[in-house]
């Protein structure tokens, strides 16, 4: 889970320890789970994350299209992201501990809260299970370190480990930029969730361009505003 | 036209700086000073792809073009030039010299460990008595029993002392001066092959670049790459690909040494106020940075050319003399801007200015750059 942060001095950020969180867990021997990532965001923005987080080796992906939003609050977020994945089979959720919601770090809480599963807060690292739903948790936290078992499915805001970046391959990147992302615009009013899908953002790859000929004016300026409208930039 | 890179490419631009700044960078100035060249970095950035980028993943590499592979270079070496010069040497000279020639079996054989970035590769042409004019090598492969014996010296052997594989090249028949050149494909270890002199250098100082001694060495007969006494085509031939890295090299050099000057003219006050706000010196800045534009433009020019399957010695040559006097002139003025500081290594134009000397120097000096494109011109 990743969502858009505007930061006091008016910045976007993103927050990927979560992604990296599940990335490195992913990569531990015996671990067969797969990395979905959601993020929440403006259109472009949120696609282009989804890709970053593809590109460092999640499997799969879904931007959030946020922009008609005002500035949601950790409730919204919570809701948004708690809508998205109840319908899903998943283990364990992720997310970064501070970017959520303007700092209020409340968004994984309330989010776990929605869909009435456990949450754990400043997690270091996470230990896969050999057998068994469990999952070993190690908490860093008001000067303490704690180890946990937790069970599965749940939700997990994890601590930031910059001294062990997880880069992008050269593969992740080719996958990211071939494979068309699923677009959705959500809206959330009170306590309900509007979610409406908007397509599916074109493969980047190396597609070239088309050469309209032999078509009348009219239908080369229908088929241009066609193009450009499916690719959301109208 | 379009002088936009794509998004895939721009991520992987993106991925590259991202390594080169948090793994690169910090050990740079130490690396220089001790001549140490990062072998583990670079066999982590070929862990994650970065190493094999314009050949196909059947050979180790990552199937992405020239294109990708420049962004690469002039990323790597925007922090440090050593390692961006070792890698266009593996990729472009050892890498273009077995790739254009050989047949499958040997592609199959001789490629992958480099363009994986497990093993380094050389490239073994230059002769202590033959160098602008390469045709001048004395270095002879006599054939015996079915099997070429090695008897010679090349110099200034770029990866010399690390490298597994090398592309070297050897009269065949040596009465037929340049035109009897053959290109070989030998392995460290190799009886007969050793290392000799390793260079004490003024700059790129964390590659390692030394002498090839071949005395009686003997390798198979396999060990051919494409047919007999085509071995200066091939040379030139790797050479143009070579150029491109040489130059992406010049480029990333400017750009980080321009770069370092920008931060400090914001910073550093004098008589009151930051020294940009003198206009001598934004002026200047603005010089350099339409110095560094045409660099680049040419540059990704010149490897878009040979992904594209089009003629592209002459803008490699062209990309290679403008990017690499961009490096130096860059550099020149970054030091100079930065006073005091900028001769002291911590601020790294120095190192930089060191480096950049010497990309107008190898494969081809930048007089051999104009030979070629003036050539062309009058043909
Ligand atoms: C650090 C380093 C790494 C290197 N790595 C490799 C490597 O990996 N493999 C390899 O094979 N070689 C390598 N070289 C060799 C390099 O390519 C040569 O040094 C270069 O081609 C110049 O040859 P030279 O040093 O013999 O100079 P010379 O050919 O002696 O040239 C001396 C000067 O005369 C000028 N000159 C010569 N001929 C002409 C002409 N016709 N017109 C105008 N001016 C001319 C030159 O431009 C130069 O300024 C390396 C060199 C160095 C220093």
């Amino acid at each position: 889970m990743l969502a858009r942060q505007v930061k006091a001095d008016g910045e976007t950020r993103y927050d990927y320890s979560g992604v990296e969180a599940a990335l490195r867990l992913k990569a531990q021997p015996g671990c067969e789970a797969s990395v979905f990532v959601l993020v929440l965001g403006c259109a472009k923005e949120a696609v282009q994350q989804v890709r970053e987080a593809i590109a460092m080796g999640a499997d799969d992906g879904r931007a959030l299209d946020l922009s008609d939003q005002a500035e949601p609050d950790a409730a919204a977020f919570a809701r948004i992201f708690a809508e998205h994945v109840q319908e899903e089979d998943f283990t364990l959720l992720l997310s970064g501990s501070f970017p959520l919601d303007a700092d209020t770090a409340a968004t994984g809480l309330l989010t776990a809260v929605k869909l009435g599963i456990p949450f754990v807060s400043h997690v270091d690292s996470i230990q896969h299970a050999q057998e068994g739903t469990a999952l070993t948790v190690v908490r860093k936290a008001d000067g303490r370190v704690q180890t946990l078992s937790v069970s599965t499915p749940c939700l997990a805001s994890v601590l930031p480990h910059p001294e062990a970046p997880v880069y992008k391959t050269v593969a992740g990147i080719n996958r990211a930029y071939a494979r068309e992302i699923e677009l959705i615009s959500v809206q959330c009013e009170g306590s309900s969730v509007r979610a409406e899908v908007r397509g599916r953002e074109k493969a980047q790859g190396r597609k070239r361009g088309r050469l309209l000929t032999a078509v009348s004016t009219d239908e080369a300026v229908r088929q241009l505003i066609a193009e450009i409208t499916e690719q959301h930039m109208l | 036209m379009d002088f936009q890179l794509s998004e895939r490419r721009q991520a992987l631009q993106q991925a590259v700086r991202e390594f080169a700044e948090k793994e690169l960078l910090p050990g740079v100035i130490e690396r220089d000073e001790k001549s140490e060249y990062p072998l583990e970095l670079y066999k982590k950035l070929g862990s994650m792809g970065y190493v094999g980028l314009p050949y196909e993943e059947k050979y180790g590499g990552s199937g992405g073009d020239y294109l990708d592979y420049a962004l690469c270079v002039e990323e790597i070496s925007k922090v440090d030039a050593s390692l961006g010069i070792s890698y266009s040497v593996a990729m472009s000279l050892y890498g273009g010299s077995i790739y254009n020639g050989a047949t499958e079996e040997q592609k199959m054989e001789f490629l992958p460990d480099v363009f994986s970035g497990k093993a380094l590769g050389g490239f073994g042409l230059t002769e202590p008595n033959a160098g602008s004019d390469a045709g001048g090598c004395v270095t002879t492969a006599t054939k015996k029993d079915g099997r070429y014996v090695l008897n010679g010296l090349k110099c200034f052997n770029t990866n010399g002392p690390l490298a597994e594989h090398f592309a070297v090249y050897a009269l065949t028949h040596p009465e037929l001066g340049q035109k009897g050149l053959s290109l070989f494909h030998v392995k460290k270890g190799t009886p007969g092959f050793t290392i000799g002199k390793i260079e004490n250098k003024m700059g790129i100082r964390a590659a390692q670049v030394s002498e090839l001694v071949f005395e009686n060495c003997e390798i198979p007969q396999s060990a051919l790459i494409g047919e007999e006494c085509t071995g200066f085509k091939q040379a030139m031939k790797a050479l143009d690909g070579g150029r491109i890295g040489v130059a992406a090299q010049g480029l990333g050099i400017a750009e980080g040494a321009f770069e370092i000057a920008r931060k400090y003219l914001m910073t550093r006050e004098q008589f009151g106020k930051p020294i940009y706000r003198n206009q001598h010196l934004a002026f200047k800045m603005a010089e350099l940075e339409c110095e560094i534009e045409q660099a680049k433009y040419m540059v990704y020019k010149a490897a878009l050319d040979k992904s594209e399957g089009r003629p592209y010695t002459i803008p490699a040559a062209k990309a290679k003399l403008v990017c690499t006097n961009a490096a130096m002139h860059v550099t020149t003025e970054a030091v100079q801007m930065l006073g005091g500081n900028g001769y002291m290594r911590e601020y790294h134009v120095e190192r930089m200015m060191r480096d950049a000397k010497i990309t107008q120097i190898y494969e081809g000096t930048n007089e051999i750059q104009k030979l070629v494109i003036s050539g062309a011109l009058f043909r």
